[in-house]
């Protein structure tokens, strides 16, 4: 119901962006406090240790500052706009340290405490399922995290790693199918 | 439908995500796939984000002040380059260095808990001083510390209240030049107010009593700003009239929010804050006639907004006919205070008090035909204790001899007898309280009749056709109501037409209708006296022989 109010007080994160653009950092401030769990969460899953997943976000918000002169309506909106840029640092985090091994690192670091058996069970599953996940190579890894794990529709994901829907949706796939033989052949 | 595999694979993940089939409704739809989708879509679907990872308070708030001081430093390296001859010393501006260095001072003790000098003496900052914005970091630190998005509501509402404060210690201390800025800060609070709010109900809480509070405050907020109107000087009111159109803004959204829970307390504040925009007017109409104009179009737009609030009602079918008689009793009294301004103010305001006029009984008569499918009696009822209202207000500019003033409010007095016409028909459409409706029509023009009669020995002849005018429209609505009366089979409870100057055309002669009684009240009432006064002379809902169908 509040669609009817057409200034300011409805338009949310539109017009902070907008103050943003602007270089209003008290507006770009209450953005960050806005996506700050979101890419938190995406960045833990991805590095898996709170260190690294601390650094890469507070690197992410950095960029975006930078960047945000940049920022143009048509791109994707505020929150995703913020999400590629995370996904661009983890590509880089990789890269550089391509030695080290996140995979076994404890996925729910910091649990706030154990729950019953079955969300214990649960849990474990989802780890076993993120460490094949980060066992994909390059563009599978991306597809699945950023359709499953950061909720992005097909479109959004071919905008923006730029490629084709239809070559998202054969990455997918091939992704899938990996996953499915690593977790037959007990690979975890 | 999808031709390869992987097209239909995405497709039936895109659809059983959005829940539209299950795993099996899927599959069904390609049994020939069947072997290959199945394995791949429940490994798909497994796939879960973790809900239960979060960052910890203290990196959360860490961090922000570390972007923040990045992001002020890399400001000041842009402006030493502007200022490369000046002394080192000077090329940092001192201001922002120094505020920088409050904010974390500010933050770090805000978020340990022991307050501080700098923290504790930027409360008292204002808008344009070194520790403004010192002032303003402590409460976004505050923003981010645990606490759900009702409490960040109520949080950021006090924000705003202080942002409302400010603007009247700078107009006291004649710093007018900083008004924009608080201004500013004030729309942001409320900015934040509403996106929690609006957060708050996308995850299913309560919002009813926040919704309440901030239409309340913000009301308040409107008032207070009203008195730094007063303070300011011409050039700096501007920026006032823009803070008081955000408390307008903010009292409507968070109204938009009360009425999906309770539309009657949202009609309720939204109508009081109406009378507070006529009694504004009202308090500067003497003084300040630009200001009875910005009252009174603050009027109409709180008063077109009401419609939203009844559409929200009926869409809910809550709360409706107390909504709707809300509003008619309150529009009809507005009538009343635009009366005491109109007589008050100089002819440059007049304008504006005719569109808020037009606003009030606009708003009559949609309320009254909404309460009408709902309660066709106290719709009537209510209309013709407005149509009173009006009488009176002819018969008091016709002892002043202010024939302008008669003529608008005979044209109100006709508009309101068209409204009762509709009524009328509602009521006969649903069937339901026709008697009572008609009788009561009946009833009430009789006294019309009778109190324009005298009106009419009264006026100067300029006024005499308006009033005739009128009492041709009561007269018609006499005939009406005593010919539905028959119609339905109750000629008992007619009450006797009183006579009608020969002068005034009748449409149609009246038959005298024999009456051995009347409702109780009714004749004597006619009779006895002169002065209608108010709700008082509305013939209340007749009881025992007017009965109900």
């Amino acid at each position: 119901m509040y669609q009817k109010f057409p200034d300011r007080l409805t338009s949310g994160e539109a017009f902070l962006v907008q103050k943003a653009i602007g270089h209003d950092a008290e507006a770009f401030g209450r953005l960050y406090d806005m996506h700050v769990n979101r890419v938190y969460r995406h960045v833990y899953y991805r590095v898996g240790n709170r260190a690294d997943a601390e650094d890469l976000t507070q690197q992410t918000f950095l960029k975006a500052w930078q960047a945000i002169g940049r920022y143009r309506k048509t791109d994707h909106p505020g929150d995703k706009w913020v999400m590629t840029i995370s996904h661009n640092l983890i590509i880089d985090f990789y890269r550089t340290r391509k030695s080290e091994s996140y995979l076994d690192a404890d996925f729910i670091a910091h649990d706030p405490a154990p729950g019953p058996e079955r969300a214990a069970e649960a849990r474990f599953e989802q780890q076993r399922l993120r460490r094949q996940i980060l066992r994909l190579h390059g563009n599978e890894q991306q597809v699945v995290i950023l359709r499953f794990i950061e909720g992005f529709e097909f479109r959004e994901i071919a905008s923006l790693l730029e490629k084709k829907e239809g070559n998202i949706r054969v990455i997918l796939h091939r992704a899938l199918v990996k996953l499915r033989h690593m977790l037959e052949e007990g690979n975890y | 439908m999808p031709a390869k595999f992987e097209d239909i694979l995405g497709q039936c993940l895109e659809d059983i995500q959005a829940g539209r089939y299950s795993i099996d409704e899927c599959l069904k739809m390609y049994p020939l796939l069947r072997n290959r989708l199945e394995p791949l879509l429940r490994i798909a679907l497994k796939i879960k984000p973790p809900a239960d990872i979060e960052p910890s308070p203290e990196f959360t708030v860490r961090a922000r002040v570390q972007i923040m001081e990045q992001i002020y430093a890399r400001r000041d390296v842009t402006k030493r380059t502007e200022s490369r001859y000046i002394s080192q010393s000077s090329l940092i501006p001192q201001r922002r260095r120094f505020s920088m260095i409050g904010i974390i001072i500010a933050v770090v003790l805000t978020v340990s808990g022991l307050g501080g000098g700098t923290a504790y003496a930027s409360q008292d900052s204002l808008p344009g001083d070194v520790l403004y914005s010192v002032k303003l970091g402590t409460e976004q630190v505050r923003m981010i510390l645990p606490g759900d998005d009702i409490d960040k509501a109520e949080l950021a509402l006090t924000f705003a209240d202080k942002r409302v404060a400010e603007m009247a210690t700078l107009a006291e201390k004649g710093r007018t030049e900083n008004l924009i800025l608080a201004r500013d800060k004030y729309d942001d609070a409320l900015n934040t107010v509403m996106s929690r709010i609006e957060a708050a109900r996308g995850k299913g809480l309560a919002t009813a009593r926040v919704s309440e509070l901030v239409s309340e405050t913000t009301a308040e907020q409107l008032s207070a700003l009203d008195k730094v109107y007063d303070q300011v000087p011409a050039e700096a009111r501007e920026a006032i009239t823009k803070a008081r159109q955000v408390s307008l803004k903010g009292q409507e959204h968070a109204l938009l929010a009360l009425a999906q829970d309770t539309p009657a307390r949202a009609a309720e504040i939204n109508m009081a804050t109406a009378e507070d925009r006529l009694n504004r007017a009202i308090a500067v109409a003497v003084s300040d006639f630009e200001e009875v104009e910005n009252a009174l179009e603050q009027y109409e737009e709180i008063n077109q907004f009401g419609e939203e609030i009844s559409q929200i009602a009926q869409g809910l079918g809550k709360n409706v006919a107390t909504v709707e008689e809300l509003v008619a009793k309150a529009t009809s009294r507005h009538l009343s205070i635009l009366d005491e301004v109109k007589d008050k103010v100089p002819d440059q305001a007049k304008s504006a008090i005719e569109r808020a006029r037009k606003a009030s009984i606009d708003g009559l008569g949609n309320a009254l035909k909404v309460l009408a499918g709902e309660n066709p009696a106290k719709a009537m009822e209510l209309n013709l204790a407005a149509m009173e209202e009006r009488l009176n207000r002819v018969r008091a500019e016709a002892a002043e001899g202010d024939v302008e003033e008669v003529q608008d409010a005979l044209q109100q007095f006709e508009e309101m007898a068209r409204f009762g016409e509709e009524i009328s028909q509602i009521a006969q459409g649903l069937g339901k309280d026709v008697a009572t409706v008609e009788e009561l029509v009946a009833r009430a023009t009789t006294i019309h009749l009778e109190v324009l009669s005298k009106v009419l020995e009264q006026v100067p002849d300029q006024a005499r056709a308006a009033v005739e005018g009128a009492m041709q429209e009561s007269v018609k609505g006499y005939e009406r109501a005593t010919e539905a009366l028959e119609k339905i089979g109750t000629p008992d409870i007619i009450p006797p037409k009183p006579p009608i100057p020969k002068e005034v055309p009748v449409p149609k002669e009246i038959p005298p209708v024999p009456r051995p009684e009347v409702p109780a009240g009714s004749d004597k009432d006619a009779e006895g006296k002169q002065e209608i006064q108010g709700e008082q002379r509305t013939p209340g809902p007749p009881s025992g022989r007017g009965g109900r169908p």
